[in-house]
């Protein structure tokens, strides 16, 4: 059984945190914060493996983490998996998501990361490794829906690599194969038609502004990340409001963005 | 400034995104607190807006700040409502949030299993997904309860991703609700055949982790396992196989056996390293099973060793990681093997990584011996001066004290040696251990006599040296030593060569910066010790020097008695009265010393620390009863007593009993006395006080362990463990001349037998005389100790739970619940109204035979036979694994016929064969009602099988009367367990060379009633390659060796392997024979090409195979009214024997009936026994085995008198032997 899966980056902050039996949230975190700090400790080059038995209260517990760039990936497994294979799996889970963030450059540097003279030359890769940006949900994953930043992204990966503690799949191409089928899923939710985007949109957009307001789009062109969504606002105050478009070369944010210019300039 | 305003109100109005949340907390790094609590009170209005996608929004926040430690269970009823969300990426956010906070305490989580229920039946297969997925988190036992028919329908769903998830999930639903394990079991086990290999590996993987906590319910599906383990490819279920392999194995030592081959070619074949060290690790595992007298295993562990001695010497550290902790495994059962890799793991001590160091450190643990401990400790202590990191450090010192004082001393040689390595260890500056250090003093210093005199000088000497180990005291741990220094100088004050140095050093000024408890031990000691002077300059007739240490005890005591610590003041002041009073009479020259040495007079002996706990009630006393009766509740609170003594008085004021006249008291206590002398469990009070004045009396019924003698080493000053090290070597290498000496005139007389003996017996351990004569006082255990150890057992485990029985059959009791809609609202799910789960499985097959038989040959014949043969299949069953098993060779040793899994499974049989009969019934009724088509002479087998139904329904009644009996059969066979047997092997010489062994064993064949498989064990003993082996056989007339198609009768059967110097392999030869009543020889050659560096030559090797009658058997578990009834009938003939002289107990007799002739025990009552065999042509054979004083009688009944007068020949042949 795997009890806990732990991802942090050089500094202790969580990327991604599941206990597979109960603990209380401070438990989790104290976990967290020791598992850090006995792995912050070991020298690179030295076994993957480490014993805590104190760590889960229970002697046959044993820590197995991989070193990437800037992340840590932790497994906490007791002693009916193979220490070996839950490496691999690591490797696995990785390499998963790099497929599914579809940012192979930023992976590269990632996993050359022991070579580093190879790429680029420098140890640590100054945009501090686009993926763990990815993973703290600041930049928009796969194809993101306004709801959908890759931090639950991860969690969903991880949801086809193991499930209550349990290996579900090892073969890295049903696992994308499967996470990425649900991706469309999600997508076809918000944009199966240009229209089902615009109702999409609609709720976002009234989500955003509150009830106050009644809220349009429409979608101009493309798909995915490059859509140019026509979004109208008006307030019942002014039955007769302006629509307006608004380039959305990312959905997320800076959509966000030029939509609140957008509201000021209205304003 | 308006438009500031403005946008700021906009800035508010907008919810924030994830994203927009992870951002604002990086940008609130100062008051990230402040900030997030601020965002939660936003989603908190959010969350009270209708908007579904609001209310997801706000879920996925609290997602996230729950991973950053944030409690959000008061958020659990709207992510509930996001969960019920239609659309698919909603409903993914909730389920992703439930199981992130939801667990068994949540409340509302009992309002969730309808809509799982209706998610889990959804047309959309990732709906499905996520809803088990959330389950697997959060499930609970209600929930469990209520979904695990719905759970289990989709184990056969369509898609394989369903598939797959269902029957990982089905493992959490069996912890929370074990009832469900055993009607879900016969489809987990069908999903081990999955055609998709992510399901197969699904179901492994729970069958795997299931069987981790309870192996026993899972050996039977060992054969499937082992058909998997050959058969996939994919190294992840191997992986999981071979791990549960190697928890089955010490279960039963035959699967062992079998698996030996397959993983071998395993580690031979895979580059996967993950596959090759589980295989390793389970090798070992095997090999610690069959450990016992198994000596053409030396290749398996040789070949492990090998194996793991490259992954320690890989560069990778995870491989060398691994490999030590492999390695500690076959330490346990075969250190020797072990110990041949020292040098490579004293060189894994120096690695820079500590997990690699710790791992060697365990493995030095088990691989000193006398021989070589000194060597290795004194490895470890340079280690120790070079450590940097404390933790390492105090590893160092504690694996140090381990190793040296592991079973009881029992690699320690001199003792002196070790005393002054925990002097040396003394001198650690910074660890925390010094209480460690302490205990082994005192406890060495108290158990081993004969070194008090060295460890009291060495003593002695840390006190007066104190100063050094006590320099920057108080967190320094080290000076917990001076503790046991000063306890040690004190008790054993008769040693102290120089006890006045040693009191001046106890009463130095510096002494009061100790800790308290320190101090107080000083305190006492140094009485103890001024004891033993006052004493000496007694006898010795020097009252003023008496005086003198008199009045320096009075001139210093007092700043211990400043002292702020309790205890030490107390003890203290007490001390400095007693000694003014001595004082006094020392002035009017009054001898004192024997009366102040009277104080400390009596051995102190270690006590185990289990001890009190040890010992047992004795019968008759309840604990729990009143002593006094509790006053009576008219006695209201204000009355009671306030002070603690007012209760003494109340109880003097109540009304005594009548006043006893003395001699009644004096008739009472002889009476009690009496009883208690009688009374095993009374613990005699020791001797009194008085009488201890002397030389302790008593001590001589301490059990003590003897350690052979010599000479004392002497080494003046402050001991270096190093010299003891030269020393020793000096010592060992005279004894070993000496030896050597013996041995050559030894040698001389026998010559050549011994001769490759002898070279390697000048190394090994029990030349290594210790060098002092040691009496380990082992420690004392009240009289009657339990010898029980169920201290470690944990009552709450939850896998105890799922230890079932999962090849009794399925009652009616054992449905899984299906839930029935009370309320017409809710949606009707299709998994609603599938019936009961057992009942659906079963009932198609038998369905699909029903079918098969009508299209078949209506011929009635044809069909009762296969009737039949489907009936005994269903019987055959249950020895299914027993076979599959003893196909194999049985394994050389221990053996148990009467094993726990095959009386289970016989226990098991006789209730499923009625129950199965019983619902049979009921379907074939049903089936009756469904179409009445049916012909004729179904009908009239209705009836018959209907007439055999009551028939065993009387049976079963019969066996409810029989209830008792059967307990008490089952009491007798568990005791059956309880002692060990000895070994036993089948395996019989067959024929020996120099160059090669063969043993043989018979079997019998269940499926084919004229065969046997003889399996033969072909060992090379000599240097040179062995190949082209062939065997043949002169056949008989009855008994004819099965050749290939087309070969001869002259023709031999090549043996399929060839065998290098040393190893051992096995073959199997199949015979067919007519008659079995009697025992048969037939001749036979072996002949075989020898090859080594001289060239090859042709060898040949006659044999006499003798099949006896017993290896026509098989072993058949049967029960006592069959027993009976087989008896009854009468056509069974009677002939019996009778043994003299024999002198084993009845439990071995019986366990050697049933292993040599293949018998089962259908009962037992004290010392006579009844027991059932079954020959290959189905001869029914019963045995009644009684026991006199010195002798057996066996009376035997049987179909075939010749064979029955042939087996009791044989039996008697083997309890002659004993």
């Amino acid at each position: 059984m795997i009890n806990a899966i732990l991802v942090f980056n050089n500094h202790g902050k969580p990327r991604l945190v599941r206990f597979y039996r109960h603990l209380a949230e401070e438990a989790q975190q104290q976990i967290l914060r020791d598992t850090f700090h006995m792995v912050l400790r070991r020298d690179e080059h030295v076994c993957n493996f480490l014993e805590c038995g104190s760590l889960f209260g229970s002697p046959d517990c044993k820590l197995i983490y991989r070193h990437y760039a800037t992340l840590y990936f932790v497994f906490c497994v007791d002693s009916s998996e193979s220490e070996l294979g839950i490496l691999d799996l690591i490797q696995v889970f990785v390499e998963t998501l790099d497929k599914c963030f579809e940012n192979v450059c930023e992976l590269d540097l990632i996993f050359h990361m022991d070579k580093p003279g190879r790429i680029l030359g420098w140890k640590c890769p100054p945009v501090m490794s686009r993926m763990e940006l990815q993973i703290a949900g600041l930049c928009a994953g796969g194809g993101a829906g306004p709801i959908r930043p890759s931090c639950l992204l991860v969690h969903y990966i991880l949801q086809e690599v193991v499930i209550g503690g349990m290996v579900l799949e090892t073969n890295m191409n049903e696992i994308v194969a499967q996470a990425e089928a649900q991706s469309k899923l999600e997508k076809a939710e918000v944009s199966g038609s240009v229209w089902g985007l615009e109702r999409g949109a609609q709720v976002w957009a009234q989500g955003r502004l509150g009830s106050g307001y009644h809220a349009g789009a429409s979608v101009l062109w493309g798909g995915g990340r490059r859509e140019l969504v026509a979004l109208r606002v008006s307030q019942p105050a002014h039955p007769q409001g302006k629509a307006h478009r608004v380039g959305a070369p990312h959905w997320g944010v800076q959509g966000a963005a030029s939509m609140q210019v957008l509201l000021c300039c209205q304003g | 400034m308006a438009l500031k305003m403005v946008k700021g109100s906009i800035d508010r109005m907008f919810d924030k995104n994830l994203q927009d949340l992870v951002r604002g907390i990086r940008n609130h790094k100062e008051d990230e607190a402040k900030y997030i609590s601020q965002c939660i009170d936003e989603i908190k209005q959010e969350l009270k807006q209708d908007n579904i996608a609001v209310k997801a929004n706000a879920v996925c926040k609290l997602t996230y700040l729950q991973m950053l430690g944030y409690d959000i269970s008061w958020a659990a009823f709207n992510i509930i409502e996001v969960m019920s969300a239609s659309k698919f990426t909603f409903k993914r956010i909730g389920y992703l949030a439930a199981s992130q906070c939801f667990h068994e305490g949540t409340d509302v989580i009992m309002l969730t299993t309808n809509q799982i229920r209706k998610d889990l039946s959804s047309p959309n297969q990732y709906d499905t997904g996520v809803a088990l997925t959330g389950l697997s988190c959060f499930v609970t036992p209600d929930l469990a309860r209520d979904l695990a028919n719905d759970i289990m329908t989709l184990m056969s769903h369509t898609k394989p991703y369903i598939r797959k998830k269902a029957v990982l999930i089905m493992y959490k639903v069996f912890l929370k609700y074990p009832e469900s394990l055993r009607p879900a079991f016969p489809r987990l086990k069908e999903k081990l055949e999955d055609p998709d290999p992510g399901v197969q590996s699904a179901a492994v993987n729970v069958i795997c982790e299931l069987a981790r906590r309870n192996p026993k319910n899972y050996l039977s599906l060992a054969p499937l396992f082992f058909k998997l383990m050959t058969s996939s490819t994919n190294n992840w279920v191997l992986i999981k196989i071979i791990k549960l392999f190697g928890a089955l194995t010490p279960l039963e030592p035959r699967l062992g056996k079998k698996l030996i081959e397959p993983l071998t070619n395993l580690i031979h074949s895979t580059s996967a390293m993950s596959l090759l060290y589980e295989c390793v690790n389970t090798v070992i595992a095997v090999l610690i099973s069959l450990s016992s007298g198994m000596p053409n295993h030396s290749a398996s562990i040789q070949l492990c060793v090998q194996k793991l001695r490259i992954l320690i010497e890989d560069s990778d550290q995870n491989l060398k990681y691994l490999g030590l902790l492999a390695m500690s495994k076959i330490l346990k059962t075969h250190p020797k093997s072990v110990q041949s890799h020292k040098d490579l793991i004293l060189q894994c001590l120096d690695d820079k990584d500590e997990s690699i160091r710790l791992r060697a450190l365990d493995l030095l643990y088990g691989m000193v011996s006398k021989k070589n401990l000194m060597e290795i400790v004194k490895k470890l202590m340079i280690h120790v001066d070079k450590a940097e990191g404390t933790t390492y450090r105090d590893e160092l010192l504690t694996k140090i004290i381990d190793i040296c004082s592991q079973s009881n001393y029992q690699y320690i040689t001199n003792f002196e040696w070790y005393i002054s390595i925990l002097v040396e260890l003394t001198r650690l500056e910074g660890t925390r251990h010094g209480h460690l250090i302490a205990a082994q003093m005192l406890d060495v210093a108290i158990r081993v006599k004969a070194i008090r005199k060295f460890a009291v000088s060495q003593m002695a000497m840390l006190l007066d040296n104190a100063h050094l180990i006590a320099s920057n005291t108080q967190r320094n741990g080290i000076c917990e030593v001076l503790y046991a220094a000063a306890w040690i100088c004190g008790e054993f004050s008769e040693h102290l060569e120089e006890a006045n140095q040693t009191l001046e050093a106890m009463l130095r000024p510096k002494v009061t910066t100790l800790p308290g408890h320190i101090q107080a031990v000083y305190v006492q000691n140094m009485v103890k010790l001024y004891a033993s002077i006052l004493q000496q300059k007694e006898q010795a007739g020097e009252k003023e020097a008496a005086q003198e240490i008199t009045q320096l005890m009075i001139e210093r005591l007092p700043q211990f008695v400043q002292s702020a610590d309790l205890e030490v003041q107390e003890r203290a002041s007490c001390i400095l009265q007693l000694i003014k009073y001595i004082q006094k009479l020392q002035v009017k020259e009054v001898p004192v010393a024997e009366e102040v040495i009277a104080l400390f007079a009596g051995e102190l002996n270690p006590v185990a620390p289990k001890a009190q706990k040890k010992v047992p009630v004795p019968e008759g006393l309840d604990l729990d009863a009143w002593i006094n009766e509790p006053p009576s509740d008219s006695e209201s609170e204000d009355e009671k007593p306030k002070t603690i003594f007012h209760d003494e008085e109340q109880r003097h004021s109540k009304p005594r009993h009548p006043e006893m006249d003395e001699e009644e008291l004096a008739r009472r206590r002889e009476a009690r006395k009496q009883e208690q002398a009688n009374n095993p469990f009374y613990i005699k009070s020791s001797p009194s006080p008085q009488k201890r004045y002397q030389d302790t009396p008593g001590v001589e019924h301490i059990p003590v362990v003897q350690i052979d003698l010599s000479v004392p080493l002497k080494v003046p000053g402050m001991p270096m463990s190093d010299q003891y090290v030269k020393l020793e070597e000096e010592r060992r290498h005279k004894q070993k001349l000496e030896k050597d000496k013996k041995k050559k005139k030894q040698k001389k007389e026998k010559r050549g037998k011994h001769h490759r003996h002898n070279s390697l017996h000048t190394e090994s351990e029990e030349d290594i005389a210790p060098a002092h004569h040691v009496d380990i006082i082992t420690e004392e255990m009240p009289e009657n100790a339990l010898p029980s150890d169920e201290d470690d057992k944990d009552p709450n485990d939850p896998y105890k739970a799922l230890d079932i029985d999962l090849d009794k059959p399925l009652a009616d009791s054992e449905k899984l619940p299906v839930q029935r809609h009370r309320n017409a609202e809710a949606l009707k799910t299709p998994e609603s109204e599938v019936p009961p789960v057992e009942k659906k499985s079963k009932k198609p097959k038998k369905k699909e035979k029903k079918h098969k038989e009508k299209e078949k040959d209506k011929g009635k014949k044809k069909e009762k036979e296969k009737k039949v043969v489907e009936e005994e299949e269903e019987e055959k069953k249950e020895e299914d694994l027993d076979f599959w098993l003893s196909t194999a060779p049985p394994p050389g040793s221990a053996a148990q016929p009467q094993s726990g899994p095959q009386t289970s499974a016989a226990v098991a049989s006789e209730p499923e064969g009625v129950k199965k009969e019983e619902r049979e019934e009921q379907q074939e009724e049903e089936e009756e009602d469904e179409g009445k088509k049916s012909s004729k002479h179904k009908k009239k087998k209705h009836k018959k099988e209907k007439e055999e139904k009551s028939k065993d329904k009387k049976k079963s009644k019969k066996k409810h009367h029989h209830s008792e009996e059967e307990m008490a059969e089952s009491v007798q066979n568990g005791t059956l367990d309880d002692e060990p047997l000895p070994p036993m092997s089948s395996y019989r010489l067959l024929a020996e060379n120099p160059y090669i062994k063969t043993t043989y064993d018979i079997q019998g064949n269940l499926q084919n009633d004229s065969q046997v498989t003889v399996s033969v064990i072909f060992e090379n003993k000599s240097t040179s390659f062995l190949k082209s082996m062939e065997l043949n056989v002169l056949d008989s007339l009855n008994t004819k060796m099965l050749r290939p198609e087309g070969s001869s009768v002259h023709d031999g059967i090549p043996v399929p392997f060839q065998l290098p110097p040393g190893i051992s392999n096995e073959a199997q030869f199949v015979f067919t024979l007519q008659s079995i009543v009697m025992a048969q020889k037939l001749k036979g050659t072996l002949s075989f090409i020898v090859k080594n560096d001289e060239g090859s030559t042709h060898e040949k090797l006659d044999f006499k195979l003798h099949f006896s009658c017993a290896s026509y058997l098989i072993t058949t578990p049967c029960y006592s009214d069959a027993f009976a009834k087989l008896l009854e009938s009468g056509d069974l003939h009677m002939s019996s024997i009778k043994v003299d002289g024999i002198s084993i107990s009845f439990q071995h007799l019986l366990a050697k009936i049933c292993f040599h002739h293949h018998f089962s025990v259908v009962e037992r009552v004290d010392s006579c026994a009844s027991m059932y065999s079954r020959s290959i042509q189905g001869h029914h054979v019963c045995l009644l085995v009684k026991k006199g004083e010195n002798s057996v009688s066996i009376d035997g009944k049987c179909s075939d008198p010749t064979l029955l007068s042939n087996l009791l020949d044989e039996m008697k042949e083997t309890l002659s032997k004993c």
